[in-house]
C-alpha cells in the first residue's frame, strides 16, 4: 500500500516522542499516539497489523483476559504484541502498533492481542479488523462515557467487521447476541454444584426479551443479567456453548472444562466466579488459535492473576486482602462486594477500607465526580455481622457514608478519614482478623503500602 | 399515600434506584406501585399522590411514549388538577412535542409542553449542575445525548448557576407547572438535596416529614455546594 508523506512524519515523530518519554521515565502508552493521529489521522490504515489479531472488549475482565492470553502466548514462546499495560483507546492501539512495525509500517509480529475500549470501536474497527474479537460481557458502566448498555451494544454491532469471529459468553444474553451474522465461539460456566444464585442485585439490564419484548424468565441468576434465561413467548434463550466449565473443585483448586464431550482439568487461578469466567474466555480464545488443551493446562499451572488487581497477604490466621474496585462501575464494584460477602466465613472479623474514590481527584481535579453510580452498586452486601468496621478514606467520605446508611449499615460501624493513608489509624486492629482494602487503578502503590502497614500492625498485636 | 414508579425496571439508569429506595424508607406506610412496561399505568384509573419516571435508553423511550400516548388526556387533566409528577433525565423529553433521534428518525411526544428534543449520539453532554429553585440550591449532574429547544421562561423548574438549562444557550432548567416537575438533572436527586427534598415531600404529604439520614444528607449537601461554587469546569 502506498503511504502518504504525513504517515512517515507521524511515524517518526511519534517514535521520537515515545523514546523521549521513556527516557524521562514516563508512561509512553498514550501521548505518542496523540502526536501520530494529529499528523496523520488515519495512520491506523497504514500501519500493518499482526498476522493474527485478537481483540478483547467488554465492560469487565478485558484487561485480565488480555493478560492471560498474553501470558500463555509468552509461555509458548509465541511472538506477539499487546497493549496490556497501556491505553486501550485508539491512541494506545497506535502506540502499540508502532512497536510492532518497521519505520515503513510493515509488520514484525505474527500475533497481536489488543484490549479495546468498548466505546472506541467506532474509531478502531474501520482500520483494525480483528480476526477474533472477545466480548467478555456488557453491563451498565460509566454514565458519562457509556450512557447505557444498549448504546455500547449497538455501537459494537454497527462497526464490527463482518469477517471477525466472535468469542462470547453464553450467560450474557446482551453481548452474546452482538454480530448476528458473525461466526461465534461460545463459552459458558454452567450452574455449578452448590452455587448460590444472586437474585438480589440492584440492577438487571435485561428484563425484557430483545426479540419480542416479553418478560424474560431467568431460570438461574448468577448475578445481574448473567445466567440461564429463556422467553416463554419466542425462541430467545442462551446460545449453546462450545466450551463449558462444568465443575469447580475449590479444595483441589481445579476447574473442569468440557469441549465436545471431553473433559479437561485446569488449575483454578482464583476463587472468584469472575476468575473462572476470565479463564474459560482465555481458553476458548486460545483453542481457536490451535493450542491444545494439554498445552493450555500446562500453561495454566504457571499463571497468576496480576497482583495489581487482587492480592492476599497473611500472617498466621490474619489476612490483608487488596481488591481492585473501579469507581464509576457499579457492576464491577458489586462483584467485588459480593466476593467479600461470600468469603466472610474465611475472613472472620473483618474491616473493609474504601480508598477507591481517589481516581477522580487525580484524573479530573477540576470536576465534581458524579457519584450516582454508588446507588446502582450493591453496598447492601456489606451489611453482615462479620463486618465490624467500614472505613472510608478520601475527600468524599460523607457521600459513601450516606450510601452505607441507605444500605442499612449501622452508623457505629462507619468511620471516616480525610486521606487514604489515615484510614489505618481507625482500625480496631486487636479485634480484627481480616482487613480488605478496596482501591482504584490510580492508587495501586498506596494500596500496597496500606496492605504492608496493616500486616505489620497484625504482627505487633500477635 | 400512593406512589407509582413508572417502568423503573428500564427507567432508572443513572442511580435513580437511590431515589426509589429513599421514598420507600421515607414513607414506610405508603403504597408503592411498580408499573412495568407491559402494564397499564395505575394512575390512569385510580389517582395516586406521585407519579415518578426516571431516565431510560432511547429505545425504551420510544416504547414508553407509545405506552403513555393513549393516556395523554388523562395526564394533562391530572397535571391541571395539581397531581404530583416527577420526571427525571430524558423522561422530560417525553413531555415535549417531538424527539429527533437522528435525521429521519423522529417521534412525537405527549406535547404537554411546547419544546422538542434533538439528540446527537456522537456528543454526549456531561455537566455538573447547580441550580436555584425558589431560593433553594439544588445540585446534581446532567448526562445526556439530547438538548431541548423551546421556551420555558414562564414554567421553568430552576435558574441555572452552573451548568446549562434546556440547552447550552439556556439558563433555565426543566419545567415546573403546578405540581409537575420535569428536570434533566439525573441521579439520586432527593438524596443529594435535603432542603429541596424536605419541602417537596412535605408539600406532597401535606404534613411534616422526617427525612431519614437527614444529618448525613446535609453534610454531603453543604460540602458539595461549596465545592460546586468553587469548581471551574462545569461541563463538556
Amino acid at each position: 500500500m502506498r503511504k502518504p508523506i504525513n504517515f512517515y512524519i507521524a511515524n517518526v515523530l511519534a517514535r521520537i516522542s515515545r523514546r523521549l518519554l521513556l527516557l524521562l521515565g514516563r508512561n509512553a502508552t498514550h501521548f505518542p499516539g496523540v502526536v501520530a493521529l494529529k499528523i496523520c489521522p488515519n495512520i491506523l490504515k497504514y500501519l500493518e497489523k499482526p498476522d493474527i489479531l485478537i481483540g478483547v472488549t467488554g465492560t469487565n475482565g478485558k484487561t485480565t483476559v488480555t493478560n492471560l492470553i498474553g501470558d500463555i502466548l509468552k509461555n509458548e514462546n509465541i511472538s506477539f504484541v499487546s497493549n496490556s499495560y497501556g491505553s486501550n483507546i485508539v491512541e494506545g492501539i497506535v502506540v502499540t502498533l508502532l512497536s510492532s512495525t518497521k519505520l515503513n509500517g510493515s509488520n514484525l509480529k505474527p500475533y497481536g492481542v489488543f484490549e479495546i475500549d468498548e466505546r472506541a470501536s467506532i474509531r478502531i474497527f474501520p482500520y483494525l479488523k480483528p480476526d477474533y474479537l472477545v466480548i467478555t460481557n456488557l453491563f451498565r458502566d460509566s454514565y458519562r462515557r457509556n450512557a447505557h448498555y444498549e448504546y455500547i451494544r449497538d455501537l459494537i454491532d454497527k462497526y464490527l467487521p463482518k469477517e471477525t469471529t466472535l468469542i462470547v459468553n453464553s450467560e450474557d444474553t446482551i453481548s452474546s447476541f452482538i454480530g448476528r451474522d458473525n461466526q461465534k465461539f461460545v463459552f459458558s460456566v454452567a450452574p455449578l454444584p452448590g452455587e448460590t444464585e444472586r437474585r438480589d442485585s440492584i440492577i438487571n439490564d435485561l428484563y425484557y426479551c430483545p426479540k419480542c419484548d416479553h418478560v424474560l424468565i431467568y431460570d438461574f441468576v448468577r448475578y445481574h443479567h448473567i445466567g440461564k434465561v429463556h422467553c416463554d413467548n419466542c425462541d430467545f434463550k442462551n446460545l449453546a456453548a462450545d466450551l463449558v466449565v462444568t465443575a469447580v473443585d475449590y479444595e483441589a483448586q481445579l476447574i473442569t472444562v468440557e469441549e465436545k464431550g471431553e473433559k479437561f482439568n485446569y488449575r483454578l487461578i482464583g476463587n472468584n466466579i469472575t476468575d473462572i469466567y476470565n479463564s474459560v474466555t482465555a481458553i476458548t480464545t486460545l483453542r481457536q488459535l490451535g493450542l491444545t488443551h494439554q498445552t493450555l493446562i500446562a500453561a495454566f499451572k504457571n499463571l497468576e492473576i496480576t497482583a495489581t488487581r487482587f492480592e492476599t497477604v497473611s500472617y498466621q490466621d490474619y489476612k490483608v486482602v487488596r481488591l481492585l474496585a473501579k469507581g464509576q462501575n457499579p457492576v464491577g464494584t458489586s462483584r467485588t462486594l459480593d466476593y467479600i460477602r461470600h468469603n466472610l466465613d474465611d475472613y472472620q472479623a473483618t474491616a473493609v477500607i474504601f480508598v477507591n474514590e481517589d481516581y477522580w481527584l487525580k484524573e479530573r481535579p477540576m470536576e465534581i465526580e458524579n457519584l450516582s453510580w454508588l446507588y446502582d452498586a450493591d453496598f447492601e452486601y456489606l451489611n453482615q455481622p462479620n463486618i465490624k468496621q467500614i472505613i472510608i478514606g478520601g475527600k468524599r467520605t460523607a457521600e459513601y457514608q450516606l450510601r452505607f446508611e441507605l444500605a442499612g449499615i449501622d452508623k457505629s460501624k462507619l468511620f471516616e478519614a480525610s486521606n487514604q493513608m489515615d484510614t489505618i489509624k481507625l482500625l480496631d486492629i486487636a479485634n480484627l482478623k481480616t482487613v480488605v482494602i478496596l482501591y482504584d487503578t490510580t492508587n495501586i502503590p498506596e494500596s500496597k503500602q496500606l496492605q504492608n502497614k496493616i500486616l505489620e500492625m497484625f504482627k505487633e498485636v500477635v | 399515600m400512593k406512589i407509582e414508579f413508572l417502568y423503573s425496571e428500564v427507567a432508572a439508569l443513572f442511580g435513580e434506584n437511590g431515589t426509589i429506595k429513599y421514598l420507600e424508607l421515607t414513607f414506610p406506610e405508603a403504597e408503592f406501585i411498580y408499573t412495568k412496561l407491559n402494564d397499564t399505568p395505575y394512575f390512569v384509573s385510580s389517582p395516586v399522590d406521585l407519579v415518578y419516571l426516571g431516565p431510560m435508553s432511547e429505545n425504551n423511550q420510544k416504547k414508553i411514549i407509545e405506552k403513555l400516548l393513549p393516556y395523554k388526556g388523562i395526564i394533562k387533566g391530572q397535571i391541571e388538577a395539581g397531581h404530583f409528577f416527577l420526571f427525571v433525565g430524558n423522561a422530560v423529553d417525553i413531555l415535549g412535542a417531538k424527539i429527533i433521534y437522528e435525521p429521519g428518525d423522529e417521534k412525537a411526544g405527549l406535547a404537554i409542553f411546547d419544546f422538542y428534543s434533538q439528540l446527537d449520539y456522537f456528543k454526549r453532554y456531561n455537566a455538573m449542575m447547580l441550580v436555584d429553585y425558589q431560593g433553594i440550591k439544588i445540585i446534581g449532574h446532567k448526562t445526556q445525548f439530547g438538548m431541548l429547544y423551546g421556551n420555558n421562561q414562564d414554567n421553568y423548574f430552576a435558574k441555572v448557576e452552573k451548568g446549562i438549562g434546556l440547552n447550552k444557550n439556556s439558563k433555565l432548567e426543566g419545567f415546573k407547572y403546578k405540581n409537575l416537575i420535569a428536570t434533566q438533572i439525573v441521579g439520586p436527586l432527593l438524596l443529594l438535596n435535603p432542603i429541596f427534598t424536605k419541602q417537596y415531600l412535605q408539600e406532597l404529604a401535606h404534613r411534616e416529614v422526617e427525612l431519614p439520614f437527614e444529618a448525613t444528607m446535609l453534610k454531603v449537601y453543604q460540602r458539595q455546594i461549596k465545592e460546586y461554587q468553587k469548581v471551574r469546569k462545569d461541563g463538556q
